[in-house]
């Protein structure tokens, strides 16, 4: 089976199929699209503006939220079988009401095999997970910007 | 997605910080279906507000992340509050009392520095067709170019209608800044501190967050009012809070690597 289909019949061949394929070979288009979990994010973002608009019915809503949760849910796997950080989603997301910024600048910080390079861990995707007690850091900007 | 059902490891979901010497309980209002209660955990007089959950990773779906923001706003009404990213777990209460022990100092310098300030959210949405209009008004030369090809319709060239389409764009663009502009200006004098975040949509001219002293939340919401008044014909104002300070304040922590 080629790796496209693979890659679409993830949940069903997934596991199987990645103890037969190295992941090394994975070129580095298709890892970036794997696990990247910016185009989520704004598309929840924007499904989160058009229920506030009026756009879109609940119904609608959470179908909407459903499929891209199932698109988050892939990309953190994919994130695991990369030895990236993974977390708990997108820093923004929908409500009835405005949404604050809920998960801005988490740094996950992978361990073991298959670490990120600096570069990698800044585009690692940021909110929750299990957090270690030591390491943490507080910042406020109180700038105008 | 954990196949190991039967050994359900349970953890601590935490919300935010705040400094209250005494114990708290807020309810039964945790995230997650079982709405665990809501208690503290303690460091001297800093604490960590949190409920007990079963290890997993929470998706942020619109369920879980208000239940994440109701805790934080039923939090709020009495203390003030440092935020907790969505979806941090911590394994264990010793955990989180390490936290508090080990990044004490910082914590009680933020939550000094932001006493008795509250975040606003404002998304300013513009009617496109509305500003056009407003500018083919004020725009001598794009009114003119817009009245020339519309009098010779037949003969007009591409090229003139390339032309007033790149003219309008550049006119979006500066009416918008200047939007933008005169919005800060109008809000800056109430505010402490502000911060711009990507617009959502084509529509959207600004998103921001404002961080304002509760004793000028008055002032703030009368600016915000005028200034929506001076553009109600061209522009929305969507204005949401009180929100605790998301946007102004990061907690960066450590994360283990999760195993699905």
């Amino acid at each position: 089976m080629g790796l496209i289909k693979h890659l679409l019949f993830w949940p069903v061949t997934g596991p199987s199929f990645l103890t037969r394929f190295s992941l090394g070979k994975v070129g580095d288009t298709v890892r970036e699209e794997l696990t990247n979990d910016a185009a989520v994010k704004e598309e929840l973002l924007s499904l989160q503006m058009r229920v506030e608009l009026g756009e879109l019915d609940d119904e609608q809503y959470i179908a909407e939220e459903a499929a891209l949760m199932e698109r988050l849910r892939a990309v953190r796997y994919w994130r695991e079988q990369f030895g990236m950080g993974t977390s708990g989603g997108p820093v923004r997301v929908a409500a009835g009401e405005d949404e604050p910024n809920v998960a801005e600048d988490v740094v996950a910080t992978p361990e073991g095999e298959g670490s990120l390079s600096a570069d990698e861990a800044d585009e690692a995707p940021k909110g929750g997970g299990i957090a270690k007690p030591d390491g943490a850091s507080v910042e406020v900007n109180f700038d105008w910007e | 997605m954990n196949e190991d059902a039967n050994v359900v490891e349970e953890g601590k979901y935490v919300y935010c910080i705040i400094k209250s010497p005494k114990e708290r309980e807020f309810g039964q209002i945790g995230i997650g279906e079982a709405n665990s209660p809501v208690y503290t955990v303690h460091h001297g007089d800093l604490a960590a507000v949190v409920s007990d959950t079963p290890i997993r990773i929470y998706d942020p779906t619109r369920e879980n992340v208000l239940a994440h923001e109701f805790v934080n706003e039923t939090v709020m009404r009495e203390y003030t509050v440092i935020p907790m990213s969505f979806g941090t777990l911590f394994r264990t209460e010793e955990d989180i009392v390490e936290l508090l022990k080990s990044t004490y100092q910082a914590f009680d310098d933020v939550l000094e520095k932001m006493k008795d300030k509250i975040e606003f959210g404002l998304k300013v949405l513009w009617d496109r067709d509305k500003v056009v209009a407003t500018i083919e008004e004020e725009n001598e030369e794009i009114r003119r170019l817009r009245d020339e090809i519309n009098r010779n319709a037949q003969s007009s060239t591409y090229f003139a209608r390339m032309q007033l389409g790149r003219l309008v764009e550049a006119a979006l663009e500066d009416a918008g800044n200047h939007y933008v502009r005169d919005i800060h200006e109008a809000l800056k004098p109430a505010a402490v501190a502000s911060r711009s975040n990507k617009p959502i949509g084509d529509r959207m001219i600004l998103n921001a967050a404002f961080l304002v002293d509760r004793d000028r939340e008055k002032n703030f919401d009368d600016a915000v009012k005028e200034i929506s008044r001076k553009y109600e014909q061209l522009l929305s104002f969507k204005y949401t809070g009180p929100w605790p300070p998301y946007n102004f304040v990061n907690i960066k922590l450590k994360l283990e690597k999760a195993t699905g």
